[in-house]
This record gives structure tokens, sequence and C-alpha cells, in this order.
């Protein structure tokens, strides 16, 4: 890694999408700061999943300018419109963005160390040897050394997303995009996914976080970042967004995820 | 019903059966090989991003599955030479025939395998920086051929049933060797109820180690 600590290792401008005729992001600037946790929040359809998904070109914003690590994302055209990468230089890119799904979206046909093996082996070309040393390692990081052999069908909800965790940190990105990640699980196995991915914070990896997990958000955040209808509404520390928002929208929407009068009262500790 | 069975037709001639046996067996194992390279390649052109391989693959699927295999053999034979300009043998002649058809219904088995493959699986192994090459041979294709094996078995079935057809050209297979048979022998009673006999036999046998494939390839439930 090496990348400027005060550059942005994502800077999103005036990102504009509109899927059919409904506009998802109206222009969202922002930066993502190296070293930091972002976490987005905000009411389903608010384009948080699809700010994500442009970053690492799932989806291609309309107009706009998105940098990863100081490197355009696209060919910005002077007219505002912007063209996808060659397919070469896409995939180099997203090889250093890992990406956390909402359904984990592991290959059902490998085992869990198949699965984290397969991008070190193909992408970063390393050998068998150091590309199942580098998946053995990731998977002990998530706690799952032991299932290394056992296939996704053979693994509990969060043991999967901690799979897909260490399949994404296996690459050596230098940005891990988590959307939605415990959203798909039952109540119970939410704290082990949310511990593994706190352990990461700890590492000072840099991570954008799309979750409706507020307190989990407000302990590990060092950026809040509410989104509205397509647009950054706030933006600042935890503690900021959490107890003082200064928008009557983050107050309403804090309010009706966290609880009646949560938001002005501040969260329970 | 007065007829007198005499199936002693069948056993005095078995060595010359027994070569149509393995004419029928190897022009069917030809074709099969083919018709997957076929199946595999078309099956992937006709996903692909590209109306340059997308839309061709959809016209030889579609010319292949609409016309007769019987058309498609007489025309390979007859009509190929007098384009490409070499001649075919009758076996040469079957077996690109029966490699078309059936790549033509593989092709479609490959299709369906992958456009049944979750498309976040496809996302997943994009952003992780696999080409679409690289996702297509490590994740799309081996969880496609595996839900394939059972189609694909069929396949073979059905090039095996087909390849009767070749006789008509002069192939000396199962079917040619009975017809030989029984205007020779006058036994036609006999050898074509054998000749029966022997398809089902084979055919069963293959759709048994159909069954016994599927299931060892099935991924852990």
């Amino acid at each position: 890694m090496n990348h400027a600590a005060d550059q942005p290792m994502i800077r999103f401008q005036g990102v504009e999408k509109t899927f059919g005729s409904t506009a998802v992001l109206k222009g969202v600037s922002l930066d993502v700061m190296p070293g930091r946790t972002t976490v987005l929040i905000g009411a389903s359809g608010s384009g948080k999943t699809t700010l994500l998904r442009c970053a690492n070109g799932l989806e291609r914003a309309d107009r706009g300018r998105i940098f990863v690590a100081g490197e355009p994302m696209g060919l910005h055209s002077p007219d505002g419109s912007f063209a996808p990468l060659p397919a070469r230089e896409l995939q180099r890119r997203r090889a250093a963005m890992g990406m956390v799904f909402q359904r984990f979206n592991l290959f059902p046909h490998m085992t869990a160390l198949q699965n984290v093996m397969l991008g070190p082996r193909e992408v970063r070309k390393l050998s068998a040897k150091a590309a199942e040393a580098v998946a053995q390692e990731q998977l002990a990081r998530v706690g799952l050394a032991a299932k290394a052999h056992s296939y996704p069908s053979q693994l509990s909800g969060g043991q999967q997303q901690r799979v897909a965790i260490a399949r994404s940190l296996a690459m050596a990105p230098k940005v891990v995009m988590f959307d939605e990640p415990t959203s798909a699980l039952d109540p119970e196995l939410v704290g082990e996914v949310l511990l593994a991915i706190r352990r990461l914070v700890d590492d000072g990896l840099t991570m954008v976080i799309v979750t409706h997990e507020m307190e989990f958000a407000r302990q590990v955040a060092s950026d809040v970042v509410f989104l509205e209808s397509g647009r950054v509404l706030e933006h600042g520390p935890p503690e900021q967004i959490f107890r003082h928002p200064t928008h009557g929208r983050t107050r309403e929407f804090l309010q009706r995820v966290i609880g009646a009068g949560a938001a002005s009262a501040g969260v329970p500790e | 019903m007065d007829y007198q069975f005499d199936f002693s037709v069948v056993w005095t001639n078995w060595r010359f059966l027994l070569s149509g046996l393995i004419v029928t067996l190897k022009v069917t194992s030809l074709a099969l090989l083919f018709a997957s390279l076929m199946g595999v390649v078309v099956g992937v052109a006709r996903v692909s991003r590209h109306g340059g391989l997308r839309i061709p693959a959809y016209g030889v699927i579609g010319a292949l599955r609409n016309t007769p295999t019987l058309v498609q053999l007489i025309w390979v034979y007859y009509c190929l030479p007098i384009l490409v300009g070499f001649t075919v043998t009758p076996v040469m002649a079957a077996v690109i025939a029966l490699s078309l058809t059936g790549g033509a219904y593989l092709a479609e088995t490959v299709k369906g395998g992958i456009q049944g493959i979750d498309s976040g699986q496809i996302e997943a192994a994009q952003t992780i920086g696999l080409s679409d090459l690289q996702t297509m041979r490590f994740v799309v294709l081996p969880q496609a051929l595996r839900l394939m094996v059972a189609p694909f078995v069929n396949e073979f079935i059905t090039l095996l049933k087909f390849s009767s057809l070749a006789s008509i050209l002069g192939v000396a297979d199962l079917t040619y060797t009975a017809q030989a048979l029984s205007s020779t022998a006058f036994r036609p009673i006999e050898t074509f109820t054998f000749l029966g006999i022997e398809y089902f036999v084979l055919c069963s046998v293959l759709s048994l180690l159909a069954r016994r494939v599927s299931a060892h390839f099935a991924l852990p439930a």
C-alpha cells in the first residue's frame, strides 16, 4: 500500500445514477479516508448499496467521477458523462477492492478454503502453496481455520459470511466494502459477523459499511454518512450524527430505526 | 399365429452383429465427443454479452433444432462434399451430422445451466478481479456442467438412437447389419426384435449410469 494517508481512498464527485426513470443517486460527493471506517446509513432505497456498487464498477454511474486510491474508475468526458474502464483495467482495480455481499455469494462447489484461495491463485497469481497459506491465514483471522474444508452448504449463515470476508481479505485489498453484511442473517448469527468486522477495524483496514445495525455503526464508525433519496444529507463523526443530528430527516430516520426518543436523547450506552 | 420363431439366426451370426454394435458405439461416441465440445462453445456463445457471438450461436441452434436429423444426415453426405470440395465417407457424414444435431441440443442445455447460476456469484467473482473467462471457467461452468451430467447422458442415449439413421447411408452399424442379415436369412422378425432388444439394453444401461454419475457429482447437501 503506497497510498498517501491524507488522500481519500475513495472519492465520489457528483455521482449520479438512474435506473429507468428512478434517480437513485442525485449527485453524491463523498471522501472515504484511508484507515477509517465509514458507515453509510439511510432508509432502503436511499442509494447506499448503489453507491458501493458504482465504486467497483458493478454498476456504471451515469455522471460524475469516482477515484479509488487516486485513480479514476472510468474515463470521464468533459460533459460529465462516464465511460467504463477497459475490462482488464477494471479487473486490476477490483482486485484491490474487497466487497462483501448481503447474501454472501460463496461459490457452492468449492470448500471454504478453495473459495478464499481462488483470487490469490488466479488473480494475484500466487503459487498454489502460497495461495493456500494466504487463505488459511485469512480464515484464521475470521475464526474459521477449523472449517477450511467445509462446503458453504455445511456452514451457518454467519460462518458463510465470515468466509466471504476472508475471501475479500485474501486479495490484500486497499479497501473493503460491506453491503449490509448482516441483513440476511438470523439474529443469533449477527454477533459473530460484527465481531469479525470489528477486528478489522482494530487492524486499521479502510472500510465502507452499509448497515442497519445502528449500535454497531455507533461503536465502530469513524465517519457516519446519512443518505436520503440519493443525496448525502449529513456526514460526521458518530457522536455528532447519533446524538446531535442537524437535519430533521436524520433525526426521523434514527428515531424510526432505534426507537422513539433515542436519537435526541442519545443512544443508551 | 403359427409363426415358428427361430433365433438361431442371431446366434450363428453374432460376429457380424457385433461388428455392427462396434460401429454404432464408435459413431455415437465420436458424435458425443464433438457434440459436447460444440455444446459448450456454442452454449457459452449463446449467453455472451457480445452480439457477434450470441446471434450466430442463436442461428446455428435454431437451424439445427428445427430440421430433422435424417435431413441433416443426407445433406451432410450429399451436399456438403459439393460445397467443400472433398468427399465425405458415410461414417464421417454420420459423425458430423450427429455431432451437429447433438451439439445444438447440448448448447441449449449448457445455456440453461449457465443461466441457472445465481448472478450474485458472478458478481462475487468479478469483485475479486476474475475476468469473464476465468469466471466462466472456475465459477460458472463447474457448477453448470455438474447440473448437466444427466441431460448429457440423455443426449448420449438420443444420439445412440439417432445413429441408426446412418444405416441409410450404408454405415455398417447395428441397424444396417440387422437389415443385411434379415434380407439374407429371411428372418426379419427375429433379427429386428433382437435389434430392438440391443438398443433397449444399451440405452437402459446408459440411463442407469446417468443416475449414478449425477449422484456422484451432486454437491454436498
